[in-house]
């Protein structure tokens, strides 16, 4: 068999010919005759014949589909568009992913969809019988399945792709494609039809459809004839007839009729009609019995109409009637549309748009969902473990108001089914190449990927030596030694992401790297100590002024292991003066005595964060590292200055109270408290004679009374208790005014306040924390000893 | 730590930092950045908005807990 008539023994024709000769491509296939080809049916599924060159690939994949099936193809597709007869939604979507593409592009042959369907409600057929049902669209024969099959067209027919001059794109006639009003049960499974809206006036013909006799706007001709220019020139009898047939058709919803004998608009008889015009005689023919049977239908059918639709309307004033018309009109223009996509481009465009929604990684993309739903668990909906496609296709249903989700009866099928999009989603979202540009072998350009997420970049701004200067800036990053805001900035930044990559892991693995964590911290980058010009400070030491670092500090710390720990606490004890909140912390540098606002805010977060992370931290320390931290602390910085601010005093407080439960504990050797008893007593020396200059000026904003708590109690408490009963004397000495003053202060509430009287008692305990240490206890009158 | 420098890393520098931020209409609107996109979309906490009128001393202020800020009507952000 020569395939096209070409003859591969001839030798080419370049070689024997000097002379060039220019093939244009279409001259060359003019030449070759496709019929002549004996089993073109067999390749094609269809007759040569039938094969046109005015291929429409301008409207998408859609289109595609509705262009290049062949007729005989027609038939497959308005069987798996009958979704209202008796075969489900879900069934109707059964078909894999494989089908669905080669239906998309056409080249499914219709064997395979016309078995399944047919086994459904009839015997299996002999591929004999197959091909005869497909020999049998030839309009000339009327085979028996075809007739068969039918009856149970009838309500489909209008679903049937376009024939290939009209672009998918193009709006069907107002009603050409309208499937009729199918039985009212059948309205979940319609796929393309949406029920009616709730209409005053009673059985109105279904929506912008030109009923005859009725007083519509377009007469029948021109509803055809807008659509259908090319073929009105053609065929002038056929167009108008199958359009009139339609709209019979259509407008008679419950009825069974049978309409078994002649063709619908768009189906293959009236196309064949205009493109093969050797059967012109045989179609003639045709539309003559056909014209006959329209007659007899029209009679049939007008007559119910009629008498359905116009009584009511005879009633109705002449503005209920423009009312009237005017809603028809707006439901028509909304109706326009419908029934173009059949389920399975319905499925294509929800996988679509569920794989713009499925992520691998819902705790970064998806965060506050995330926290929402852990704050808010549904009890009443409680999943097994493992069940999130289900959750995801629920919240989808719920969330696009999908017409078969939420609370209607088809809702679990409906859940079942987008649970199956969300699997197929999620699969392709998987496959589908993480980077956002590729470069597919043998094409000219790159192929650039745009998500929901991450829309396509039109631009990539930087350039190759943008670059290369860039890696060269790194190299010079080592040798920087001042930071501005901006770096600082950009190293929290940096750390809140490496913090936020980390956590992410945690939550997939137990095993995670933090080293890329601690590298971000720069903890070892710069060294510093109290005292260096603000720009030349270890940029972690920076990065604690500001609020946002404070409140990942217990984030962070999670992560770190204690040698780690150790070195940051002992980074910040060398650096404590460079804090914002001791450096600006002490009233003693303002010229009214207060802290301001922002730094007393500051101060806040810190007691809030930084003091509860150190806490936790100097419970894991070992006594001797806490000696170092205090020496560390004492030389570095001016102590009496650090005593007077908030913060510094309860570092202070931390390290000194641990040091002296450890103590408590009885197992320190002799050397190791030796050290001890030096290093308190270096403290000492350097708070002495200052000891009052811890109490601000002001002790109502440190303490009215309404907290539970006072640092500089607490301070001194702990301080009386490392210290011998010299060192205490001293202290008393010191502090014995701030003592009488708080007692003083307590006695001014008055004791009939009963809002205000906890105060009074809070004020008193606080103090007493501080006086029990040394066998003492105080009231609002005197101060006596501890009766124990 | 990525390196890579965006312009918008200027604004992402920003966030839980008080922020100026100049609007069309003449209206300048300060608050403490909490969340931006592309678009400089942005969302303000305590954000206090002046507008001015043609006569300069008469500046309107309105504070608002937390506002969103339209990114089509922003002319310039700038830290305080």
């Amino acid at each position: 068999m020569s395939f096209f008539g070409f003859d591969p023994t001839a030798p080419p024709a370049g070689r024997n010919n000097n002379k060039k000769e220019v093939y244009e491509f279409q001259e060359t296939y003019e030449g070759l005759d496709e019929a002549d080809d004996a089993f073109n049916d067999e390749t094609f599924g269809t007759s040569t014949g039938e094969i046109r060159k005015d291929f429409d690939f301008g409207a998408g994949a859609g289109a595609g589909a509705g262009a290049s099936a062949p007729p005989a193809a027609a038939p497959a597709t308005a069987s798996t568009g009958s979704v209202s007869q008796g075969v489900s939604y879900a069934q109707a979507a059964a078909p894999t992913d494989d089908e669905f593409m080669q239906d998309l592009w056409g080249t499914n042959t219709p064997i395979k969809h016309e078995q399944p369907i047919a086994s459904g409600e009839r015997k299996i057929l002999s591929l004999e019988e197959i091909e005869a049902q497909l020999t049998a669209i030839d309009p000339s024969a009327q085979p028996p399945q075809q007739q068969q099959q039918q009856p149970q067209g009838q309500f489909m027919q209008p679903y049937m792709m376009p024939p290939p001059q009209f672009g998918y794109m193009m709006p069907p006639p107002p009603g050409a494609y309208m499937p009729p009003p199918p039985p009212p049960q059948a309205y979940g499974q319609m796929p393309g039809w949406m029920p009616p809206p709730p209409m005053g006036v009673p059985p109105q013909p279904p929506v912008g459809q030109p009923v005859p006799q009725q007083s519509q706007p377009q007469p029948i001709p021109n509803t055809a004839g807008s659509v259908q220019p090319a073929e009105e020139s053609q065929v002038q009898e056929g167009a108008p007839e199958t359009a009139v047939d339609n709209s019979v058709v259509s407008s008679s919803p419950p009825k069974k009729v049978d309409l078994s004998h002649f063709p619908v608009l768009g189906s293959k008889e009236a196309h064949d009609a205009h493109h093969q015009p050797h059967r012109q005689h045989q179609q003639q023919q045709q539309q003559q019995q056909q014209q006959q049977h329209q007659q007899q239908h029209q009679h049939n059918h007008i007559a119910p109409l009629q008498s359905q639709v116009h009584p009511p309307q005879h009633t109705l004033t002449p503005e209920e009637q423009e009312r009237a018309a005017r809603r028809q009109e707006k439901v028509s223009r909304i109706m326009k549309y419908s029934g173009i996509m059949n389920p399975k481009d319905k499925d294509f465009v929800t996988r679509f748009q569920l794989s713009q929604i499925v992520t691998e990684d819902p705790y970064n993309e998806d965060f506050y969902a995330q926290v929402y739903k852990v704050i808010h668990p549904k009890n009443d909906n409680v999943q097994p473990m493992g069940s999130t496609n289900n959750s995801i296709a629920q919240a989808y249903l719920e969330q696009s108001g999908h017409r078969l989700g939420g609370r209607y009866k088809r809702a679990d099928v409906a859940l079942q089914r987008m649970q199956q999009q969300v699997q197929k989603a999620v699969t392709v979202a998987k496959e589908r190449p993480k980077l956002t540009q590729y470069a597919k072998e043998g094409a000219l350009g790159k192929i650039s990927f745009g998500t929901g997420k991450k829309p396509r970049q039109q631009l990539e701004i930087i350039s190759k030596a943008a670059e290369r200067e860039r890696a060269g800036e790194v190299k010079q990053d080592k040798e920087i030694t001042s930071y501005s805001k901006k770096d600082i900035l950009n190293i929290l930044e940096g750390i809140i992401t490496e913090l936020m990559n980390v956590e992410s892991e945690t939550r997939a693995l137990h095993d995670i790297d933090t080293s890329k964590l601690w590298d971000s911290l720069k903890v070892l980058e710069h060294a510093s100590c109290s005292g260096d010009p603000e720009p030349e400070v270890n940029p972690f030491i920076q990065c604690l002024n500001y609020n946002k670092m404070l409140k990942i500090l217990p984030r962070l710390f999670k992560f770190l292991n204690r040698e780690q720990i150790l070195t940051i606490t002992t980074l910040i004890m060398s650096n404590l003066e460079n804090l914002a909140v001791i450096k600006h912390g002490s009233y003693t540098t303002y010229a009214n005595k207060r802290v301001p606002e922002n730094i007393a805010h500051l101060v806040d977060s810190y007691s809030m964060t930084f003091s509860k992370v150190l806490m936790n931290a100097v419970l894991d320390f070992k006594f001797n590292e806490i000696i170092g931290l205090l020496v560390i602390l004492i030389e570095h910085n001016n102590v009496s200055f650090v005593s007077t601010t908030k913060i510094g005093l309860s570092i202070l407080t931390t390290l000194l109270s641990r040091a002296e439960l450890i103590i408590g504990e009885g197992t320190i050797s002799a050397t190791d408290l030796s050290e001890w008893s030096s290093c308190y007593d270096e403290l000492f020396t350097s708070l002495e004679s200052r000891i009052a200059a811890i109490f601000p000026p002001h002790p109502e904003d440190v303490d009215d009374g309404s907290s539970r708590e006072n640092y500089v109690w607490q301070f001194l408490a702990t301080l009386s208790l490392g210290g011998k009963l010299s060192h205490q004397r001293i202290i008393v000495d010191e502090v014995r005014d701030e003592i009488f003053g708080v007692m003083a202060r307590a006695k001014d509430i008055d004791p009939a306040d009963v809002a205000n009287l906890y105060k009074k008692q809070n004020l008193l305990n606080n103090l007493n924390m501080y006086l029990v240490v040394m066998g003492l206890v105080a009231d609002e009158n005197e101060i006596k000893e501890l009766q124990s | 730590m990525s390196t890579k420098e965006e312009p918008l890393d200027l604004i992402r520098f920003h966030l839980d930092e008080f922020v100026l931020i100049k609007l069309r209409g003449a209206r300048e609107i300060k608050g403490k950045l909490q969340g931006y996109d592309s678009h400089c979309n942005m969302v303000l906490s305590e954000a206090e908005e002046y507008i001015y009128n043609d006569s300069n001393d008469d500046v309107e202020t309105k504070k608002t807990e937390m506002v969103f800020v339209r990114g089509d009507s922003v002319i310039l952000i700038s830290p305080i």
